[in-house]
């Protein structure tokens, strides 16, 4: 990366977890609280369109991958899984500093601004983990979503980005959509 | 530092980012008020906490550099503006800018350097470090994407950089002779008149309180205006002719200007209009309906209705909001 050469603070920045971790956007994000879901559902399209919308207003709030797909035993009543992907240069699994978890805060972002608007939209939407704490399957669901294929770790392979992807929170929601 | 400090904001997805070296007068004012006074809120707390006693001329010694990081908001939603989707084109990029600027925040402390918000004008960091130029509108406009451009909380720090300068891009020539802010402007609240002297600044004075005191009556069909950024001839897509036409405004000699900003000033008439208006279609959002055209309620349909979808069905129907076509010469109207 052109950008990192002879950039002697770039490892610090996106390698080295903060010593706060208050420093981190990214847990304040994870943490804001869920809105309500508007009383009156909203006219909507057919779940065709729908699906084109919701993947075009995660395209504009930063994601640049989204698919959609079904959920098949979710025991809360959510249908459908909206999976969006951001790219990402350094996996945040490993690159723990600040600069790594950018995609993170990127991700979080769209989730959460897609997940409202869907909620303001008359239908339920959330990108929180599961009743039971466990979260979905992020890799497993995207490459249900057709964002990719899964290799042979059974982390996420896409066309546009190789690997080098990070899986948003996976958002769960009663929107008629039509799955991938 | 500065250039680490630059990609970095860059890598967080900052369009602009800038260096300004801090002056006094940047700083807002930080008399504490009376405990019971209702102007006692959360920024003048914050303000007045930060700066510990300490006057404006030693923060600026202390804490010599503002960081100014923002981002430009969407061309094509802009041009819906006075509508819903040129609120969420103003909108979303602005929480991307504050999602910028808090993490630009924390990294610079995590470096183990002062970062402060909440103390210094925008406006003036970004003039004083060549985000842009004040135009008539009272808005920076920056050499890349006009007045399409936030003007966010900056960060005030010690960290030690490089300051940038500030840039002469021929707006102040453009908007000598320009006047397409003002002309557009539905409460006429930008001037048509020459530059003031305001708070020791010479610049052209908007009426703040007319362009406001819109807000509460419009609030349904829309949160910001937006129009006195869309009209510029400056806010264009960034692309080759308009990197052309800035190149050649700014390196013309200042003499020589007025000629060249009449020329572009009638080409802009030409193609964009005086007063410009399109109709902008977004994943089922319809920026309004112009006469003539019908529109249907359901989200991205775009069957030919012809006349049984009247204008009586578009209102408060699904989540359209569509601009009302009076909107215009709203002080003149309520008068």
């Amino acid at each position: 990366m052109a950008r990192r050469r002879g950039d002697p603070y770039w490892d610090f920045y996106i390698n080295t977890p903060p010593a706060d971790p208050a420093n981190l956007l990214r847990d304040a994000l994870r943490n804001a609280p869920e809105g309500n879901v508007f009383p009156t559902k909203a006219d909507l399209h057919t779940p065709e369109v729908t699906t084109s919308h919701v993947k075009e207003m995660a395209r504009y709030l930063g994601a640049d991958l989204v698919g959609v797909t079904r959920l098949a035993d979710d025991d809360t009543g959510h249908p459908f899984a909206i999976v969006c992907a951001v790219r990402a240069d350094d996996d945040p699994r490993q690159a723990r500093g600040i600069g790594g978890q950018i995609p993170v805060q990127n991700g979080l972002f769209v989730t959460f601004v897609l997940s409202a608007w869907i909620r303001e939209l008359g239908f339920r939407a959330t990108a929180a983990p599961s009743l039971d704490g466990t979260r979905l399957d992020g890799d497993w669901l995207a490459a249900a979503a057709e964002l990719g294929t899964l290799d042979r770790t059974g982390k996420l392979l896409t066309a546009e980005f190789g690997t080098r992807v990070h899986i948003a929170d996976v958002i769960r929601t009663d929107l008629p959509l039509a799955p991938a | 530092m500065t250039r680490h400090i630059k990609a970095v904001a860059r890598h967080m997805g900052a369009d602009v980012v800038t260096v300004a070296r801090a002056h006094p007068s940047f700083l807002y004012a930080a008399t504490a008020p009376a405990k019971d006074s209702a102007a006692r809120d959360v920024y003048q707390n914050r303000s007045e906490d930060v700066y510990q006693n300490r006057t404006p001329e030693q923060m600026a010694q202390q804490y010599p550099f503002i960081i100014v990081a923002t981002t430009a908001w969407d061309y094509d939603k802009l041009q819906a503006h006075r509508h819903y989707i040129g609120d969420a084109a103003y909108h979303v990029s602005q929480m991307k800018a504050q999602m910028i600027l808090k993490a630009l925040e924390g990294y610079i402390k995590e470096l183990g350097y002062a970062a402060i918000r909440g103390v210094s004008n925008p406006q003036a960091a970004g003039l004083a470090s060549g985000v842009g130029e004040l135009g008539r509108n009272g808005l920076l406009i920056h050499r890349k994407f006009g007045a399409r451009i936030h003007m966010p909380d900056p960060i005030m720090t010690d960290l030690p950089l490089v300051a940038d300068e500030p840039v002469d891009n021929g707006v102040e020539d453009f908007c000598k002779i320009c006047r397409k802010c003002a002309i557009n402007c539905p409460t006429n609240s930008v001037p048509f008149g020459d530059k003031v002297v305001y708070n020791g600044v010479e610049k052209y004075k908007i009426n703040w309180l007319t362009c406001y005191k819109i807000r509460p009556y419009m609030d349904t069909h829309w949160e910001s205006c937006l129009t006195c950024a869309t009209v510029c001839p400056f806010t264009k897509p960034n692309v080759w002719w308009r990197s052309l036409t800035v190149w050649a405004l700014s390196t013309c000699p200042v003499p020589a200007r007025p000629i060249l900003v009449r020329a572009l000033k009638a080409i802009d008439d030409r193609f964009w209009g005086v007063t410009r208006q399109t109709r902008v279609r977004w994943i089922g959002y319809d920026s309004g309906i112009k006469p003539g055209e019908q529109a249907c309620t359901v989200a991205g349909c775009t069957a030919d209705h012809g006349a049984q979808h009247a204008s009586s069905t578009v209102g408060n129907v699904g989540y359209y909001a569509p601009l009302k076509e009076n909107t215009n010469r709203f002080v003149k109207r309520d008068v």
